[in-house]
């Protein structure tokens, strides 16, 4: 199917998930282009982080379809989604960086571990890797030093360390100041760029959607209301996108 | 109100059911990733070292205490029949075959298992696991194969450890307090012993120690909830490793090492 349609890398059909009596995916309809960056907005408990877990492989769906550059995420074993994660790269809420490791140790375990790159190879890429998000001089500091956005920054450098061809950002300026939000901001823009990936937001900061997306996409109650540019976004007139984004650019403005 | 009375019942007992059967899914998941390359040597040396070397002082400590209690407590009771030459049988033997598996598994259970469901429940929480998901590298063969390996190797150690010290407690009581004939005793502790009392003794630690490491791991895996959370995985953890010991003791002694 997928030589058909060289350019989309995630397809989602009738996506379904309830956990216990609670139906958070209630067929969830969405193709992802190849380069292109999506924000997925919605109000917090409309399923996005769920959403991306399926993609990933971390949750099986009850019902639907996933297929990530023509893989049936579905149809993998343990062993088989292990590997397929490799072409993946997140950047979590919190950074998750180890808190046992210093930032050196965060970027380059996932080279010790799925590359076969000596230690001086590391040591270069690491410095590359933490020159782009500007972290290079805190590289022997202990993730319990640093500041929210700073470990969002090493957060990003663990995950481009082996060249994902998607990424995923969970809430990426959510709990950041302004200042550090934009930064933030401008690196993933900068990823998405110069790396050339596919990148994935989960966000319900519209500012931030709009400034790294060429498209967004509306979660409300489990299914997809509205995909489109953000302009068609920001003028929709499906009530609960234009409440939602009403309210979002009110908070702003209290700011 | 029958109803409500099913369902007090029957929801926990649910739950129970439900625990058991994911604990035993990791089980499995845990030996399909131990067998699966990359073999990480290094984290593995480094669990044993955590879970055998730095447990062996308390273990030691205990066992030796367990030792002295039980030949002073039998000394007066086995007086009476004029059998205080078959203390040293009595220590050993019950050192061997029960009381240092036992005490072994649970201090590792203290020790180690709160530990373990500690350190796991607070990466889970900041989503250190899921990371380690996304960076292909599966937290179950990085975190629990070396945990599991080490527990499973180390409380065999342990307990071999307990034995001798155990019995050697058992020694000082009756010949330094109750001035029995050191060589008497010697020999009264080792004719009876078999090698059975000993290696039963052993297999069952180290089953109680793959119980204290998939319970300790499975708590810390499903943390929810922030630091709250971890507390309650950590608490229900030691717990639930205790209890098991004592009821696979139970099961074991009776379906394999009752003759």
């Amino acid at each position: 199917m997928m030589q058909d349609q060289p350019d989309i890398s995630i397809r989602i059909r009738d996506l379904r998930k309830a956990f216990g009596s609670k139906k958070v995916l209630q067929g969830i309809d969405l193709d992802i282009m190849r380069g292109e960056s999506i924000a997925v907005i919605g109000a917090s408990g409309t399923g996005k982080s769920v959403l991306i877990k399926h993609i990933i492989g971390l949750l099986r769906p009850d019902g639907g379809s996933i297929e990530v550059d023509g893989i049936d995420v579905l149809t993998l074993d343990q062993a088989e989604l292990n590997e397929f994660r490799g072409r993946f790269g997140m950047l979590f809420q919190g950074g998750a960086l180890f808190d046992s490791m210093t930032v050196f140790e965060n970027v380059a375990f996932p080279l010790r571990h799925r590359t076969r790159m000596t230690t001086r190879e590391i040591k270069e890429r690491v410095h590359e890797l933490l020159e782009m998000t500007g972290m290079e001089q805190y590289m022997d500091r202990w993730p319990s030093d640093l500041s929210g956005g700073m470990k969002k920054r090493v957060g990003l450098s663990r995950a481009l360390a082996i060249r994902p061809s998607i990424m995923l950002y969970d809430e990426p300026t959510t709990g950041l100041d302004p200042v550090m939000g934009g930064i933030i901001d401008h690196l993933i823009i900068k990823t998405r760029d110069t790396l050339n990936v596919t990148s994935i937001t989960i966000t319900h900061d519209m500012r931030s959607a709009s400034r790294i997306a060429n498209r967004i996409a509306m979660l409300y109650k489990g299914t997809v209301v509205q995909a489109g540019t953000p302009a068609e976004i920001m003028k929709s007139a499906i009530p609960e996108v234009s409440e939602f984004v009403r309210d979002r650019t009110a908070m702003l403005s209290v700011k | 109100m029958i109803n409500k009375f099913l369902e007090i019942i029957g929801r926990p007992a649910i739950q129970f059911v439900l625990e058991c059967g994911r604990m035993g899914i990791l089980f499995f998941s845990t030996l399909f990733w131990m067998v699966r390359p990359p073999y990480r040597v290094r984290l593995f040396f480094k669990q044993m070292e955590e879970i055998g070397v730095q447990s062996v002082w308390v273990a030691m400590i205990t066992t030796t205490f367990t030792g002295g209690i039980l030949a002073l407590q039998s000394y007066s009771s086995f007086k009476r029949f004029d059998a205080e030459s078959l203390i040293g049988t009595m220590v050993a033997i019950s050192i061997c075959r029960e009381l240092s598996p036992i005490l072994v598994g649970l201090i590792v259970a203290g020790r180690v298992g709160s530990a373990m469901a500690a350190e796991l429940g607070s990466m889970k929480v900041t989503e250190q696991i899921d990371a380690l998901y996304t960076l292909a590298v599966n937290p179950i063969q990085y975190l629990i194969v070396p945990r599991m390996i080490a527990c499973f190797l180390m409380m065999p150690v342990l307990t071999l450890f307990g034995d001798i010290v155990g019995i050697s407690g058992g020694y000082l009581v009756a010949t330094k307090i109750y001035d029995l004939n050191p060589i008497t005793y010697i020999r009264s502790s080792f004719d009876f012993l078999t090698y059975e009392d000993v290696y039963s003794g052993l297999i069952k630690s180290a089953i109680f120690g793959i119980a204290i490491a998939i319970v300790s791991c499975f708590k810390g895996f499903n943390t929810q909830g922030g630091a709250v959370g971890v507390g309650k995985a950590t608490t229900s953890a030691v717990v639930i490793s205790m209890m098991l010991i004592l009821i696979l003791d139970y099961i074991m002694g009776a379906l394999f090492f009752s003759v």
